[in-house]
């Protein structure tokens, strides 16, 4: 399987070669470059040390296990290979984590509550190397659960170490301990964006979808207006929005209250739900245009009217496809809403500015991480709804 | 039945169908026939009223379709295409309760009805109701459009190709069946095809369409013997003599009282066609016909079979 026997010599797979590339990668970053940042205060620069620096002995295991994976990446090691090498990479994950862990609190302990500890460059690529060995393991899983097995466990187990307390000494998270208060608000103003704004755009998206797909005159007109939101470019559109926005909060009094005006979460609300809108509406559209035409005949000769047909067979039919859109369009708006922070709307992009104006690197991590962390939880989260629909409508597995 | 008065529809430059005047009696089978763009399935689709007509009249049990609610009247009909179009989201039992749900049928009812159609196109329910089309083969599929069809017991059903997708053996089968099915419940059905062999095998009388016009509404006999215009002969061809021999069977054929010995034997139910293939591969002019008893009833030459067949 893993080699071509048949022509008797052993021969590297795609998969292999990718894998042995994120344990060479893996290994070269725990041996050479800034694995930590120890640091006297936040300010002031510090010790960049290597793995083998910092931890020792510790580092020569982590050393052996990237050999392992490397070894488990070789001609003839087939599905057995991709499996060790998939697990053993989170185990690498979960043990570099302990490893720098231990160390910084180890370090502040030794040099005092004003130190800090911060993750440098080759622990983030050793994570990344980690990364690109599960990825190579992945197209050998078989079944669903042999790839549960060898994506999740490394990161579960790390976010049950960071919500245990376990790695409360590294720096970024004494940035958490520190900007605590700021810091939740800012979570809550960037769900509150991404699921407001998708939330809304699926509503409009599902009425303007279906009425351009059902009446070719609104065709025209809904797709231009959406057209001209999806090209403007983000910060010039909220820039266009001050002046009507601003005139909306100062003569209705009702808006006003509700904290409508030039700058603020109101123009960056509208911006973002003109964004999600186009995916939304686009893929409701286009899956009520692409059904399978015999099945919509069928329901229309069976005497059904055309609200019947659209909730009991065509809506159903294009859900997966409308799924998807409202997918694209909450991963689109997460990332979007950094820009708020840019006209005082909040999210967590302020944490992200006020970490470049500190210059300090880890409460930009600190704003980014939970950016990257929810747009991968949706997408995989809405990806599972979809599949789930999916397969419960075409009758389960068989 | 079902009549149609000087039925015209155009679409854009070309006229579909081209003033169709024809009637249907009730419980017949009849077969709308001709070469693909002859307006056949058009004709078809005006009954229903998916396609509207732009001139003339169509009646369904004297009523005027054109006055009717179409989604009501498209329930009290039934429609069943080539593409079978059930809705793979819903298990077979939902699929064929379709038209009952529509119609506000309770559940009781409803299900009842389902068990009673799933039975009656030879599909065990209990095997059947709950799994979801993609599950089945396609001549099972087609079972299912047919029972969905016949879901709220309709006088009338419409039937556009319905066979023209599936494998000839589960086409064979589902088209002896069909035509059993509708003797005994006794619908009336209008039937698209361009297969002459399907049109021959199952119509009571085939209506001959080309360039929308109607040519000829016959019995297949009558469009053997006597062909209105010689476009019905060279559409049928040749052959037309032996299709319509696969319509009769042996039985009521005056036989012979001679000896039967060394002559191949046929049954009472054997089409006349299987009998001259019978014949001519036994190298004989003649068959000997079994009494169902072991014996022979008497023998069927091959000058009986020919006289009764222009009779």
């Amino acid at each position: 399987m893993a080699s071509s026997s048949n022509t008797g010599t052993l021969r590297l797979s795609g998969d292999q070669i990718v894998g042995m590339a994120g344990a060479l990668l893996g290994a070269l970053v725990t041996a050479v470059g800034t694995y930590l940042e120890l640091r006297p205060n936040r300010i002031l620069g510090g010790d960049s040390v290597t793995a083998i620096a910092a931890f020792g002995p510790g580092a020569w295991a982590l050393l052996g296990l990237w050999a392992l994976m490397f070894a488990a990446c070789l001609p003839g090691t087939g599905r057995t290979g991709a499996m060790v090498r998939g697990l053993v990479a989170n185990t690498t994950m979960v043990v570099s984590v302990l490893l720098v862990a231990r160390r910084a609190t180890a370090f502040v302990a030794q040099s005092g509550d004003v130190a800090r500890a911060s993750l440098g460059i080759s622990f983030w690529l050793s994570l990344g190397a980690a990364y690109i060995v599960i990825f190579s393991a992945l197209p050998r899983a078989k079944s669903r659960n042999a790839r549960a097995l060898v994506s999740l466990p490394g990161i579960v187990m790390i976010a049950g170490l960071l919500f245990t307390g376990q790695l409360n000494s590294l720096s970024i998270l004494v940035e958490y301990a520190v900007n605590a208060d700021s810091f939740n608000k800012a979570l809550v103003q960037q769900l509150s964006y991404t699921l407001g704004a998708t939330g809304i755009a699926l509503v409009i998206g599902l009425l303007a979808g279906v009425g351009a797909a059902k009446n070719p005159r609104l065709e025209g007109p809904v797709f231009a207006t959406l057209n001209i939101a999806q090209v403007l470019p983000s910060l010039s559109f909220i820039g266009l929005l001050i002046v009507p926005m601003g005139w909306l909060g100062l003569n209705f009094p009702a808006l006003k209250a509700l904290g409508v005006s030039g700058i603020g979460w109101a123009p960056v609300f509208v911006v973002l739900l003109s964004y999600a809108l186009y995916p939304i509406t686009r893929n409701v559209y286009t899956s009520l245009k692409t059904l399978d035409e015999s099945i919509t005949d069928a329901a229309r000769g069976m005497g059904m009217k055309p609200i019947q047909r659209l909730f009991t067979v065509e809506l159903p039919l294009a859900f997966p496809v409308i799924i998807a859109g409202v997918r694209i369009a909450a991963v689109q708006t997460t990332a979007a809403a950094i820009l708020a922070a840019l006209v005082g709307g909040g999210g967590l992009g302020q944490i992200v500015f006020f970490g470049v104006q500190q210059t300090a690197t880890d409460l930009i991590l600190l704003g980014v991480i939970p950016i990257v962390a929810l747009s991968l939880t949706i997408d995989a989260s809405l990806r599972f709804v979809e599949t789930l629909v999916r397969t419960a409508q075409e009758g389960g597995l068989t | 039945m079902i009549r149609l008065e000087h039925v015209t529809k155009c679409f854009a430059e070309n006229t579909a169908v081209d003033d169709v005047s024809l009637e249907i009696k009730a419980g017949e089978l009849a077969i709308l026939l001709g070469p693909s763009g002859c307006g056949k399935t058009t004709t078809l689709r005006s009954i229903n009223r998916m396609t509207d007509i732009d001139s003339g009249t169509i009646f369904v049990d004297d009523i005027n379709v054109l006055e009717q609610q179409p989604d009501e009247l498209r329930r009290r009909i039934g429609y069943v295409i080539q593409s079978i179009g059930l809705f793979p989201h819903l298990t077979i039992a939902r699929n064929v309760a379709t038209v009952p749900r529509l119609l506000g049928w309770d559940a009781e009812r409803t299900n009842k009805r389902v068990n009673e159609l799933l039975e009656m196109v030879g599909l065990d329910p209990a095997l059947y109701a709950m799994k979801h089309p993609r599950e089945l083969s396609g001549g099972e599929q087609q079972r299912v459009g047919v029972a969905r069809a016949l879901a709220a017991d309709p006088a009338v059903l419409l039937m556009d190709e319905p066979f023209g997708a599936l494998d000839p053996l589960s086409r064979q089968r589902l088209q002896v069946e069909f035509r059993a099915l509708q003797r005994e419940l006794g619908t009336t059905v209008v039937f698209v095809t361009h297969d002459i062999e399907e049109a021959v095998l199952l119509g009571d009388r085939i209506a001959l369409m080309d360039h929308g016009r109607l040519i000829q509404f016959d019995r297949p006999e009558t469009l053997w013997l006597s062909p209105a215009t010689p476009f019905v002969s060279s559409f049928f061809g040749e052959e037309f003599a032996l299709k319509i021999l696969s319509r009769h069977t042996v039985f009521g054929i005056a036989l012979e009282r001679v000896s039967p010995d060394g002559l191949a034997q046929v049954t009472a139910e054997t089409s006349l066609k299987d009998a001259l293939a019978t014949m001519v591969s036994s190298g004989r002019d003649a068959l000997s016909v079994s009494d169902g008893l072991g014996g022979s009833a008497g023998v069927l030459t091959f000058s009986a079979l020919v006289h009764a067949v222009k009779e």
